[in-house]
């Protein structure tokens, strides 16, 4: 026997003992064949071919199914895996039935902590510690199958880290019931339809965190690759059982484009909402310290703070413009950028390079340790946070949490935090002069400024603990009518 | 650059001026600036700046740069003026249009405001003789509205994107006389005056060109006009995996325009509801996003067509099946030919023809198939285009149509063979279920091959169902385009004194 043929003899060992029928390929197309479902082919097609099938793939089989009967289809799908060639060709399986499959893909091979990034962390970080039954997987790297991940890959998930060149095994996961949730936004094609394909078995229940609608609705301030890719990630959702959406707003979104998709599918998924955490530890005397060498942050001169990678979403050109306006009237302060840059940034390096040059109390700090952003937060009179559009608003809880004001937009879910216990004002962000307004009256009326700082301590933390259990309830054990609420 | 280049692109500069002037400069400080570029340039700047309104500094800024603006380029522009000292006004300003649109500064270009009219435009109609779908909806409604004495202006795009132009005489032809003479294909030319929308509404019966859409985007945000604009389908979004990639990403950025638009013209009550979806979402980022209007588009088969087909009932030797539509895979062909296998399983005899062109890669596979299935007895063929009276012909002596496409934003050949009396197996959801509502079709779930093979056997052997069926079709008095182009011209026209 060779490698093929042992590979494929132990995926059929596998699959007759999920099935509790005799170890033969013969045995499981009979019981294709008396039992012809949906949910049957689909676990056929995957564990027979080691593989999530797309949608298209599933189609074809249940065509097979329809015209050939079982067990011919059955025979014909064992025949290919026997010829298949490549990784794939020996690679076994395991199959899952009845457990959370938590898909994790990017989170555990990147250094990054984007807001996507941070959210999967914090929140499987406490399912793994609370002790659900869940098994975390990524894609292998021809992106056709799901694997558990490596030991490194698994310490990643509390230690950022970058891995390169990833060893896939020959193990891959089958998941043939219950549930799997999509906790990362998915920007690859491969990707979408692997998981548009998981979702087409019906016994298989996805569940995916929406975070935002942004590339679909503010096209204008969406990079190029991601208005092209997002349709598919939407395309995949569209089979999915229910979206949790991380904000209402969001949420708001997600009905938006599920009226957009209704009149052609047959189900829709249900969209609930979750209001994301935010946890923020006060700075230690040496971020201060460092605030102070870094920032340039002084006792005498008001810091105005604005935290946000450099994309135009983020505004920060009507923010520059908003402390021009100020400075010209005479209002003191110092400004100060915390944020990497992303894209289409250059018109504002070139405009901070400029006011800089003309002596502006001006810092762009394009890195910091989550120690000095507190001590940032800390330090400012006010934190602005003029964003055209967000899933969330991050730096708006977070500078809140630290009693620091906030002057942020007028809608949406920036809008929704500032209302859900106070500490900010609220301005049009298409305004340049509403923003100098916000900021003016935050820095020059001291009445205002002593309340907001009031409502900032006194709002009711929202912790990662309370959005990882509600979410894994949301998500895992609700029944399904108690999810659209 | 020459002394002779420089004084034209002043001349020019000093003419888009004078264009704009009377409509941001109060009369007395105009006059005092008359003939003087630098004097005039000065007062412009300082009454958009006074005037503090959006529109002004885009109109301000197509006089200068002779192009319209992008909304980060207005931005740009807007804050440059704003931060100006008064001795640098005029150089900053020109500055940060340099920045932006470096091309167009020395421009010898003209302009031409068009105000408070309706603006029509059909860039893409007016340059080519492609004629499906958008087209035929353009090129019937506008004439009809020309009839009727509407007035309206039509609006082609220059070569280089810079703004809107005037049709020439072929483009205008194209478009209100279609059918005459296809003519070649056009360019502008390099004379032509661009031409400014100016608190007039635009019209969009066409989805724009990539580049054009932020442009649109632009003058809309900044109320320099409305924009009204025709809602076909939102496919490349929602049935993403049935279109390329780049498809769906230059639909999203239409979508800027539509969000920023007075009203959307949705063609079937199916569209109106998917953008009314769209317009739902836009509340997360402070938009109140256009009004969608249903206005069902029109299904019109000429009066020859119905003769020939009415001539062709009962010449088939075999009952057909016709399936219209190109090869995609949205529209779903590999469902009805797969339908049509079992069907010829079970031992039914029928002719099945499928008309409509697609790639050479949607149909290769499609055309292997259908020869291995000939090869086996089965009467199957597939004709990439048909002139009109053979496929006329052919619908007439059809005994009934198959379209069960996954995803329409009308459904036209649905209406179409309802119009000529056929009834037809279609879709149960969307604008196909909606036209389905006349009488006429079977409807079955399109993603059930269950359904189809069911339907269609029982269209093909019940003929009691049949006669009904084509009773039910005859009886439907299709919408006329002359509804649709006055429904449409009663929505597009809304509001504005005329």
């Amino acid at each position: 026997m060779n490698e093929i043929e042992a590979a494929v003899g132990q995926r059929v060992t596998a699959l007759a003992a999920y099935w509790e029928v005799s170890d033969d390929p013969a045995a499981l197309a009979d019981t294709l064949e008396r039992d012809p479902s949906p949910e049957r082919m689909w676990t056929f097609l995957a564990a027979i071919g080691a593989e999530i099938p797309s949608r298209r793939a599933f189609g074809h089989a249940i065509r097979g199914l329809a015209v050939d009967g079982g067990r011919a289809t059955a025979l014909a799908l064992h025949g290919e895996a026997l010829r298949l060639s490549g990784e794939r060709a020996v690679r076994t399986i395991e199959i899952v039935a009845d457990r959370v499959v938590v898909d994790v893909h990017d989170t555990v091979a990147t250094e990054r902590t984007s807001g996507i990034q941070r959210v999967v962390r914090e929140t499987v970080r406490r399912w793994r510690v609370t002790g659900r039954d869940m098994l975390l997987v990524r894609w292998t790297s021809d992106g056709r199958s799901l694997r558990t991940l490596s030991t490194d890959e698994s310490d990643a998930i509390d230690q950022p880290r970058h891995m390169a060149g990833a060893v896939d095994g020959e193990r891959v996961i089958v998941p043939a019931r219950g549930v799997f949730v999509a906790t990362e936004l998915v920007a690859e094609t491969w990707r979408a339809r692997r998981l548009e394909g998981l979702g087409a078995n019906p016994a298989i229940r996805v569940g995916a965190i929406g975070y935002d609608c942004v590339p679909l609705t503010s096209s204008e301030t969406a990079s190029s690759g991601i208005a092209r890719q997002f349709p598919q990630y939407l395309q995949a959702l569209g089979s999915a059982d229910r979206i949790i959406a991380i904000s209402e707003a969001a949420g708001t979104e997600f009905r938006g484009w599920r009226r957009m998709a209704a009149s052609y599918r047959e189900r829709v998924p249900r969209i609930g909402v979750v209001p994301l955490a935010a946890e923020i530890a006060p700075p230690s005397e040496a971020d201060l310290a460092d605030a102070v060498r870094v920032l340039g942050a002084s006792p005498k001169r008001p810091l105005v703070l604005v935290v946000g990678s450099h994309e135009p979403r983020k505004n920060h050109l009507a923010v520059l413009e908003a402390a021009r306006q100020l400075w010209a009237q005479g209002v003191d302060f110092r400004l100060c950028f915390i944020g990497a840059t992303s894209w289409g940034s250059e018109r504002f390096h070139d405009e901070v390079d400029e006011l800089q040059r003309k002596g502006r109390p001006l810092v762009v700090v394009t890195a910091a340790s989550d120690g000095l952003l507190a001590a940032a937060y800390s330090r400012a009179t006010v934190s602005v946070f003029p964003s055209l559009h967000e899933g969330f608003g991050l730096p708006v809880v977070e500078s809140l949490m630290l009693g620091t004001p906030v002057v942020t937009s007028g809608y949406g879910s920036m809008k929704e935090i500032v209302d859900a216990g106070g500490g900010g004002v609220l301005v049009d962000p298409r305004d340049d002069s509403s923003i100098a307004d916000g900021i003016r009256r935050v820095l020059t009326d001291r009445t205002l400024r002593e309340r907001l700082v009031a409502e900032a301590r006194s709002r009711a933390p929202r912790s990662w603990d309370d959005y990882a259990a509600e979410l894994w309830s949301r998500l895992v054990e609700d029944e399904a009518e108690t999810v659209d609420a | 650059m020459t002394g002779a280049d420089a004084s034209a692109s002043h001349r020019a500069l000093l003419d888009r001026l004078n264009e704009v002037a009377p409509e941001l400069v109060a009369d007395a400080r105009r006059q005092s600036a008359v003939g003087d570029v630098a004097l005039l340039a000065r007062e412009v700047l300082t009454a958009v700046r006074d005037g503090g309104e959006l529109a002004g500094y885009w109109l301000a800024y197509v006089a200068f740069a002779a192009a319209f603006p992008t909304e980060p380029q207005l931005d740009g522009f807007r804050r440059a003026i704003h931060l100006a000292s008064e001795s640098d006004l005029v150089t900053d300003a020109l500055a940060s249009i340099e920045i932006a649109h470096r091309t167009h500064r020395r421009s010898t270009r003209t302009i031409r405001i068009l105000r408070d009219e309706i603006l029509v435009d059909v860039g893409f109609s007016a340059t080519h003789v492609h004629n499906t779908g958008i087209q035929r909806v353009v090129r019937s409604v506008l004439p009809r509205w020309s009839a009727a004495g509407h007035p309206f202006t039509l609006l082609a795009w220059t070569a280089d994107d810079a703004g809107y132009r005037e049709p020439n005489g072929v483009e205008q032809a194209r478009v209100l006389s279609w059918g005459a003479d296809g003519g070649a294909h056009t360019a502008d030319s390099p004379d032509d005056a661009l031409l400014v929308p100016w608190r007039s509404r635009i019209f969009l019966p066409e989805v724009p060109q990539y580049e054009q859409c932020r442009l649109l985007a632009c003058v809309a945000a900044s109320g320099a006009a409305d924009i009204d604009l025709i809602g076909y389908d939102v496919i490349p979004i929602t049935s993403a995996d049935t279109v390329m990639a780049a498809e769906s990403e230059r639909f999203a950025i239409y979508l800027d325009v539509v969000k920023r638009s007075r009203a959307v013209h949705a063609i079937s009550d199916t569209v109106r509801d998917e953008f009314a979806g769209f317009v739902g979402a836009l509340s997360a980022q402070g938009l109140p996003g256009p009004v969608v209007n249903g206005v069902s588009l029109a299904v019109d088969v000429p009066a020859a067509a119905r003769a020939v087909a009415a001539a062709s009932v009962g010449t088939a030797e075999l009952p057909t099946m016709v399936c219209l539509g190109s090869h995609e895979p949205r529209k779903n062909q590999e469902a009805v030919l797969f339908a049509a296998e079992r069907l010829h399983r079970e031992g039914r005899r029928f002719r099945l023809v499928f008309v409509g062109g697609g790639s050479r890669r949607a149909y290769a596979g499609f055309d292997r198939r259908l020869a291995l299935l000939r090869s086996r007895g089965m009467n199957v063929e597939s004709a990439r285009r048909m002139g009109d009276d053979e496929l006329w012909a052919l619908i007439g002596s059809s005994r009934f149509s198959v379209f069960v496409s996954l995803h329409e934003g009308f459904g036209l050949p649905v209406a179409e063979s309802l119009a000529l009396g056929i009834p037809v197996l279609t879709s149960s959801h969307g604008s196909m279920h909606e036209i389905a509502g006349h009488g006429g079709c079977v409807e079955v779930d399109p993603r059930d091959d269950e359904a189809i093979l069911d339907g269609m056997r029982a269209l093909l052997t019940d003929d009691a169902l049949h006669e009904r069926l084509a009773s039910e079709a005859a009886a439907i008095a299709p919408r006329t385009w002359d509804d649709y182009a006055r429904l449409l011209w009663d929505g597009v026209s809304e509001g504005r004194r005329r």
